[in-house]
């Protein structure tokens, strides 16, 4: 585990009392926000939880729980309260959005070559010579909730990825605020989460990233952000992403550079980013009205769409 | 009687004359029969057009599925909704959203 735990003190009016710290966890940078007194208790308790969830979800460590459970497809295996919960999360989201966001394609990731904690992965990968399958057999997982045990159909393996790092901030939001320790923004790799606001200020002032004069005053909740711009890599001659279309288990194609999602909590926005960036311009945007959340669409010819509350452009901003 | 108000002279001009009131009355009918056609067609569209309306995209869900509206945590605040300031702020970032 690499850890940052760096303290540094961010450049903002009315916030100078703010601080902030950092550790890698998850595949990501998580950093925390809120004020000196209390980042020195909460660093350590969120950066644990962090640690366990870890642990416990990656894929990418062999010896984790979720290995350990993909490692045994067609066999009943008990697993962890955190697993069932997080699974349980999984699927549900899976059937809100009608199977576009689908937690059974780590074997369609690793065979367009997300092998590897992608810090990591080698980004000019040899051609493919595997065809991906498509996804759903998230359908055909047998879970018994009394005693925990899930059954993995053969050929599925899972990969839960961006809701659990979602689920991860806001288990560590209500682990601070049962102690008391507030005001706080969590923020893991973009994907993040407040409790309370800044003293003085009101809200959390939050840039979208590529956008200049684009930030969102966050009260409450929760924002994610979903795109294929950071975690893209070569195999062979062809640019690959961790987006899957299901039905194809390819990476989806789209003229649609992000999709910010704001939500109640931060796996919803990100199971809805991901899920609205796959569905695209034409099909997003009603997804997320369905749902009752807000985003905002930023396409590949610079062209913004709001959807639902996403704040208005404040008059005199332009892009 | 002709078109000038004569009694018709001969058996061919009567005829001549029933010829033309058929060639009328059929122009009517006709007429009468594309209207009624056209009606129907728009009235069919109008229909088809507020089905299609009503029908949600293939994709959408028509109401917010259990994952997207939890119940509220009233402890953790976890749930409670989502706000923002209405527009967006002059305020310099404290941090900033990024792809993942």
């Amino acid at each position: 585990m690499k850890t940052v735990n760096e303290i540094k003190r961010p450049m903002a009016m009315k916030m100078d009392e703010m601080a902030a710290g950092a550790f890698h966890a998850m595949g990501t940078t998580v950093a925390i926000h809120a004020p000196q007194s209390v980042l020195w208790h909460a660093l350590p308790l969120v950066q644990s939880l962090f640690i366990k969830w870890e642990e416990t979800l990656s894929r990418f460590k062999p010896d984790s729980e979720l290995s350990r459970l993909n490692d045994s497809s067609g066999t009943p295996v008990e697993v962890s309260p955190l697993l069932w919960t997080v699974l349980e999360a999984a699927l549900a989201a899976a059937k809100a959005t009608r199977g576009i966001f689908d937690p059974g394609l780590e074997s369609q990731l690793r065979a367009i070559g997300y092998r590897a904690d992608f810090e990591t992965l080698d980004r000019h990968q040899p051609p493919a010579e595997r065809r991906a399958r498509p996804g759903g057999l998230w359908r055909s997982i047998d879970c018994r909730p009394e005693r925990r045990t899930v059954t993995l159909p053969p050929g599925l393996r899972l990969d839960f990825g961006g809701i659990a790092k979602g689920m991860a901030v806001d288990a560590a939001v209500a682990r601070l605020d049962a102690r008391g320790l507030q005001p706080a923004l969590i923020d893991a790799g973009g994907d993040l989460a407040v409790l309370s606001t800044p003293p003085g200020l009101g809200y959390w002032p939050v840039a979208v990233e590529g956008l200049d004069g684009e930030t969102v005053g966050v009260i409450r909740g929760a924002l994610a952000t979903s795109g294929p711009s950071r975690r893209n890599w070569l195999q062979g001659d062809r640019r690959r992403h961790h987006l899957l279309d299901p039905v194809t288990g390819q990476p989806a194609e789209h003229a649609l550079l992000s999709v910010s999602v704001l939500a109640p909590t931060c796996a919803q926005a990100d199971v809805a980013a991901k899920t609205a960036w796959i569905l695209g311009r034409e099909k997003g945007p009603a997804f997320l009205l369905a749902q009752g959340l807000s985003g905002l669409f930023r396409g590949a010819d610079a062209r913004l769409i709001r959807i639902g509350d996403w704040p208005a452009r404040a008059q005199g901003r332009d892009a | 009687m002709n078109a000038s108000g004569e009694r018709p002279s001969s058996n061919r001009e009567r005829w001549l004359a029933r010829v033309k009131r058929f060639k009328r009355g059929t122009l009517w009918l006709s007429l009468a029969g594309f209207s009624a056609l056209c009606a129907l067609s728009a009235e069919h569209l109008v229909g088809v057009t507020a089905q299609a309306a009503n029908t949600p995209p293939a994709s959408a869900t028509t109401s917010p599925s259990p994952f997207f509206s939890p119940p509220a945590n009233s402890q953790t605040g976890l749930g409670n909704g989502v706000q923002t300031v209405p527009q967006t702020v002059p305020t310099m970032p404290l941090t900033q959203t990024r792809v993942s």
